[in-house]
């Protein structure tokens, strides 16, 4: 009984917190995204010919969110139907803008305006730990293009 | 060439689908397999315990029966009442036709409850609070017919193999696995005293002992005062859904159909017993 009580508590602390870092967090993307989009990322490996003198610098982005309770249970509820883990598709995709967003915050700082060859790469912090509630990492990186003030 | 970024549509990669409606459907889905799974496992237990020989439930009962008389307090009562139940018992067996094998023991004990039982191994225990306010031999004997017919039914192992199937299997899913649990079950008295019957075997128990009634005294009168008594002694009867008893009215409206048109004869008065103070 003590169990089933805790299970359902947990489920609702989760539901609720989870869904309102959630919103709040897409709220602050989507914002963020606007506000950045003068600076374009592209996967292209190669750079375009520029006029100019121009300087290539690394950019970086790093993000690393965590599953919630309810999340976790939903996903494993879904795993014994198969199908769409739509509990997790959010969290990863939330992970993936924010790490993007980070990597544009860090080629403003450079100034850079353009940044190419961007790449993701994503870990599973806590792999393989059990009765643990995972996190994923999505780190974002590219090479950011500095325009030199002309001659 | 041109570069540029173009604001991309939201939903392409989240649904906007409620996550607590997806979490309910896969919910139910679950809980509902795992309820079907539990049942058929409950349901081929309750069948596949009619095979298992009466000797072995004896033996298995011969354990319980020593903790059930320490731990629950079960004092003998008088011995000429004893004596009286078990020839009861022995007419009884004989006109229900209980195979030579399974033997019938019946425990008369010291207990104001109004209440009487059959457990594994053919062991019967009747309370002394019920024999006190029974009016006749005839519901006395109703009494013991419809213990012994649990018996002479396997519903005792049935009910014994499918209540333990239920829990070892919710144990098991809630992830409570333990090699002495079953061990640890088998051995408690409570399991032993807490059989439950269902409906259709208290409505089999019903009939088979008043077919014995009838071919020992040539009429069923009497049998339903019975119930009259177990209803005043439980208060409010539940409503038919919940008990597994067949509610009294039933049961009452059964005989009085039996006895319609039969010749109401002299009902068979209870012996003075030392023991009983009237």
């Amino acid at each position: 009984m003590y169990e089933i009580i805790l299970f359902l508590v947990l489920l609702a602390v989760g539901y609720v917190y989870g869904s309102i870092a959630e919103r709040r967090h897409f709220t602050s993307i989507r914002r963020r995204e606007k506000e950045y989009s003068k600076i374009t990322a592209f996967s292209t490996r190669h750079l375009p010919n520029y006029d100019g003198p121009v300087t290539a610098s690394l950019v970086v982005g790093n993000t690393v969110v965590s599953v919630d309770y309810f999340k976790r249970t939903a996903a494993g509820l879904r795993m014994l139907f198969g199908g769409r883990v739509t509990a997790y598709e959010s969290l990863v995709e939330r992970a993936r803008r924010e790490a993007i967003l980070r990597m544009k915050e860090d080629a403003i700082r450079q100034g850079a305006s353009q940044i190419f060859n961007v790449k993701l790469e994503t870990a599973s912090i806590t792999k393989g730990a059990k009765e643990q509630v995972g996190c994923v990492e999505v780190y974002a990186y590219g090479t950011g293009v500095v325009v030199q003030p002309g001659r | 060439m041109k570069y540029e970024n173009p604001e991309l549509p939201e939903g392409i990669n989240v649904g906007d689908e409620h996550p607590l409606k997806e979490f309910f459907l896969l919910a139910v889905g679950a809980l509902a397999a795992v309820v079907l799974l539990v049942a058929l496992l409950a349901w081929s237990a309750q069948y596949l315990a009619q095979f298992i020989p009466f000797r072995v439930e004896q033996a298995l009962a011969e354990k319980v029966a020593v903790a059930l008389d320490r731990n629950e307090g079960f004092v003998a009562g008088a011995a000429d009442i004893q004596q009286y139940l078990d020839d009861l018992a022995t007419r009884i067996a004989k006109a229900e036709g209980l195979p030579e094998e399974m033997a019938i023991t019946v425990h008369y004990v010291e207990d104001e409850t109004i209440n009487a039982f059959a457990t594994l191994g053919g062991h019967i225990f009747i309370l002394s609070g019920l024999v006190a306010r029974l009016p006749n031999e005839n519901a006395l004997a109703m009494v013991v017919a419809h213990e012994i017919a649990h018996v002479k039914h396997r519903d005792p192992i049935v009910a014994l193999g499918r209540g333990l199937t239920i829990s070892v299997a919710l144990a098991t899913l809630a992830g409570l696995t333990d090699s002495s649990l079953l061990e640890g079950v088998l051995n408690q008295a409570g399991v032993i005293t807490a059989l439950k019957f269902n409906r259709t075997q208290e409505e089999a128990a019903d009939d088979a002992a008043l077919e014995a009634l009838g071919r020992i005294y040539g009429h069923v009168h009497g049998a339903g005062e019975l119930f009259e008594i177990l209803r005043a002694g439980s208060g409010v009867e539940p409503p038919a859904f919940f008990s597994t008893h067949p509610v009294t009215d039933e049961r009452v409206a059964k005989i009085e159909a039996l006895t319609r048109g039969t010749p109401v004869r002299a009902l068979i008065e209870l012996p003075t017993f030392e023991g009983t103070a009237d």
